[in-house]
């Protein structure tokens, strides 16, 4: 094991913490503009998010659906393709993890809560089976299906919450779930549930099989060079729909978490913007499930901080979102840096001209 | 004397290496001036510091006597440098007269192009120097040599005197190659100089007024062309002697075929038939080589042998096997190995580490992995015992591939093909891009495999490693096998013909009795 350990990079790292103080400054630029203490509101928001066991606690359940989400996306990129249906998939995954909830009676507990886990996984794998098929059967753009996909689940999912499966006249909301489908809670204080265990065991799970497996070497293989995948024998096909299949599950799975942890039920209009975020946190992971762990939780807390200086304060919601959103940018944003880089050795390297880029020798 | 181009004493620096330590390149005017050296000798940090790609760490620059500071290519463009890159920088989808004139158009009231001034121009350059060009077709229809051409127009439509071509045939077949070096001679008439950066021998004797030899960015060697020969040039540039002639033992090849091809229809890119109604066998210890300019149906028939491309109609067998639509993997249990053409696209993946790509045929296999799970310590023993047998130059089995050079990355190919011991072996252009001590290591390798009694069909456009290495050659013109020959009496001018698809009348009575 050794030979596979290597040299800790920091760079990485200092470019996150480069892009973090970039983005403070500028946010505080917003907020004196609007007249607030930048510095203020920066403790007050790390404060909410990092601080206190409420609000590390509410920090974790907002980053539990998000580090299902990144895995997600993440496993696309990794396999080469690119789910941007996690919103849709979700969506489906929650409604079926409420419906297998509420329907089935009678069950012991170790077999309704796992039932209703594993319905709301299926659901978010069939979602994704239909982009799937399109790309790999007919060469159809999965990026635009899945889009697609993301609204025909919005108002399929909107639908059944309305008429179908609607429990109260007066609100769009199904029954709650049974007890025995519920996913305890970790403190009486906050919703944060069990299925953060489950998602920080997915993060470790997909980390053991991107490192150790032939499995986790394959999907790698196939999203690196497909070309190269299918001429060591390797069905590039295969690997990639099993991937687009995986996908779909975790994004499913986020949903069914979240209504049988902390909603207990379905509605409408539900929880929007988990799957989005999720492809901007899986981006922020670097492709490691790893980084994708400690980006959600980053963000969860972020959040959540968010939430609290709009409590707090006369900060509107919007300005702290506003400033979370910039230091999410400038992280992404890493090409800024080698921009910055190039600057600094303009006289060393130079563009060519006439739209011709340097080639290094 | 008069000197187009003076670098005195340049010297650059990347991390961790001298790229060029103290180098003088003196070219005269009007001259084809030959910069060789192996890969990462230095050669084209050399000239892209000329370029003004690169800053160098010092030196200074002379153009035409005049001393000069190239900060950017603007800069060389100015000066009249010119440079042709290995790999073309056009827009596939303009025409060729457009990338011609891409960023330098001839305008009308500032803001539109002048289309007729345009082409008058573009047309005006190419019959000065005899570049034969069809100005309104788009660059992605054209083969490389056009587009080859086309930037040596885009150069001369700047107005460059000095032209850098960095392995201009690096990717040109020999006919090609021929062309290019046709217009060289005509622009060196009109006044050009031409810088010539290449690792292939033949053509720096072919084509230079003078040499200069590059070995770890110092310069070894500079002479006038016909002083020097191949041989001398190659010790230079590898620092040892080289055997430009490989020793080919004579081998008693089996008795039953390993590969037997039939009847094989396969079909390119665009669905119109690019191998028609091959046949052929390959026997234990022999090596078959298939001769051709590049497009006359090779690569579809090696993909389609490999399991990478579907085969319309006919049969394939590997030691009476059927495994004509069998998968790639299939194949490889049956004992085929191959070494593709492109070793960036398809060989390897430059991503991944060096042991991942070493492991990757073998890599579900024991001992490497047992029910899913990698053993890494054998992967770890195997990739490092490949490294040094196969004598891959990388500073460990756990960088990424794409640290490796093109030679070094092809050993490792044809180490993870040949090490697995195949039954047969395709080796398509298996030195294409590599420097000569590597290819002069693969050409033993295949040599030793032949001798294992593997079965190796050799693909190649290069004329000379097809004869040198082959114990028959193959022909292949538009999809069809229009001549076998035996290596041993075979000519350069009979496979010349072959290749242009007219068969020699010698060989047209042998080939009615002869079974292939």
């Amino acid at each position: 094991m050794k030979s596979r350990r290597k040299e800790f990079n920091w760079r990485p790292l200092l470019s996150l913490l480069a892009s973090l103080v970039i983005a403070l400054v500028i946010g505080g630029i917003f907020m004196l503009a609007s007249g607030h203490n930048p510095l203020h509101v920066y403790v007050l928001m790390f404060k909410g998010g990092f601080v206190g066991a409420s609000n590390i606690m509410n920090s974790l359940q907002r980053a539990t659906p998000l580090i299902f989400t990144s895995l997600a996306v993440l496993i696309g990129f990794r396999t080469g393709t690119f789910n941007m249906g996690v919103e849709g998939q979700l969506l489906l995954g929650a409604v079926a993890a409420a419906w297998a909830g509420f329907t089935f009676k009678g069950l012991p507990a170790w077999i309704h809560l796992p039932l209703s886990i594993l319905t709301a996984m299926a659901a978010g794998a069939l979602w994704a089976l239909v982009p799937a098929v399109l790309k790999f059967k007919c060469r159809v753009n999965e990026i635009i299906t899945t889009i697609m996909g993301n609204s025909i689940a919005t108002f399929f999912t909107a639908y059944l919450a309305n008429y179908p499966l609607r429990e109260n006249p007066m609100a769009a909301k199904t029954p709650r779930v049974l007890t025995t489908a519920r996913l305890p809670r970790l403190v009486t204080y906050s919703q944060v549930n069990w299925g953060l265990f489950i998602a920080v065991f997915c993060a470790l799970l997909f980390w053991y099989l991107f490192r150790r497996t032939t499995f986790g070497y394959r999907m790698r293989m196939v999203g690196d060079n497909a070309l190269f995948a299918e001429y060591v024998g390797i069905n590039p096909t295969r690997v990639a729909f099993g991937g687009m299949l995986l996908s779909g599950a975790l994004a499913g799975l986020a949903g069914g978490v979240e209504v049988l942890g902390v909603h207990y039920r379905f509605f409408d209009p539900f929880v929007v913007g988990l799957g989005f975020n999720g492809i901007l946190i899986g981006w922020l992971g670097k492709g490691s499930p790893i980084g994708a762990l400690l980006a959600a939780l980053f963000y969860g807390g972020m959040q959540n901080g968010s939430l609290m200086v709009d409590m707090t304060t006369d900060v509107p919601r919007q300005l702290s979102d506003t400033v979370l959103a910039i230091v999410v940018f400038f992280m992404a944003a890493e090409g800024l840096f080698d921009f910055f880089k190039a600057l600094r050795r303009r006289s060393k390297t130079l563009k060519t001209t006439k739209g011709e880029v340097t080639t290094s020798a | 004397m008069d000197y187009a181009v003076e670098m005195l004493d340049m010297v650059k620096h990347f991390p961790g290496v001298k790229a060029v330590d103290g180098v003088t390149l003196r070219v005269k005017k009007g001259e084809i001036h030959a910069l060789v050296g192996e890969n990462g000798a230095g050669k084209s940090t050399l000239v892209n510091t000329l370029y003004g790609l690169l800053r160098p760490d010092a030196g200074v620059i002379r153009i035409n006597g005049q001393e000069v500071a190239i900060e950017s290519s603007d800069k060389a463009i100015a000066l009249g440098i010119g440079m042709v890159h290995q790999r073309f920088k056009l827009v596939p989808s303009f025409t060729i007269m457009e990338n011609i004139c891409l960023g330098a158009e001839p305008t009308r009231n500032r803001f539109f192009v002048d289309e007729e001034g345009e082409l008058e121009s573009v047309l005006e350059i190419s019959e000065k120097y005899g570049l034969q060009i069809d100005p309104h077709v788009r660059v992605r229809d054209c083969p490389v040599g056009v587009q080859q051409r086309v930037e040596i127009l885009k150069a001369l439509y700047r107005k460059a005197e000095i032209l850098v071509l960095d392995e201009p045939t690096a990717v040109l077949t020999p006919q090609e190659t021929e062309a290019l070096f046709q217009v060289l001679r005509t622009l060196v008439k009109g006044g050009k100089t031409v810088i010539f950066i290449t690792h292939k021998l033949k053509e720096v004797m072919d084509i230079s007024d003078s040499v200069t030899v590059m070995r770890r960015g110092k310069v070894v060697g500079n002479m006038p062309t016909s002083q020097t020969s191949p041989e001398e040039l190659a010790r230079l540039m590898v620092g040892r002697e080289v055997l430009l002639r490989v020793h080919k033992r004579p081998v008693k090849a089996g008795k039953d075929p390993v590969l037997q091809v039939r009847d094989l229809i396969v079909a390119d890119n665009r669905g119109l038939v690019a191998v028609n109604q091959v046949s052929f066998d390959v026997k234990g210890g022999e090596i078959l080589g298939i001769a051709g300019v590049q497009g006359n149906g090779q690569t579809e028939l090696v993909e389609a042998i490999a399991g990478l491309r579907k085969t319309e109609r006919g049969t394939v067998r590997l030691d009476g096997q059927e495994i004509t639509h069998a998968a790639p993997l299939a194949r490889r249990r049956h004992g085929l190995g191959h070494i593709p053409e492109d070793r960036i696209t398809r060989g390897l993946n430059l991503k991944a580490t060096v042991e991942e790509n070493l492991i990757a045929t073998q890599h579900n296999q024991k001992p490497f992995a047992q029910n899913g799970v990698f053993n890494f310590k054998s992967r770890a023993s195997y990739a490092q015992k490949l490294i040094e047998k196969f004598d891959i130059r990388t500073s460990s089995k756990d960088v990424l591939m794409d640290t490796l050079s093109g030679g070094n990355m092809q050993k490792a190919v044809v180490a993870r093909e040949t090490d697995t011991k195949p039954r047969c072996l395709i080796a398509a252009q298996p030195t294409r891009g590599v420097d000569i001590g590597s290819i002069e290591f693969i050409h033993q390798l295949l040599l030793d495999a032949r001798e294992e009694g593997i079965a190796i069909l050799l693909v190649s456009t290069e004329l000379t490693e097809i004869m040198s290495l082959s114990d028959r050659i193959a022909v292949m013109y538009e999809g069809r096998i229009v001549g076998v020959v035996d290596a041993g009496t075979a000519t350069e001018e009979e496979l010349g013909l072959l290749m242009a698809g007219i068969v020699p009348e010698s060989l047209k009575a042998k080939k009615e009795e002869e079974v292939l």
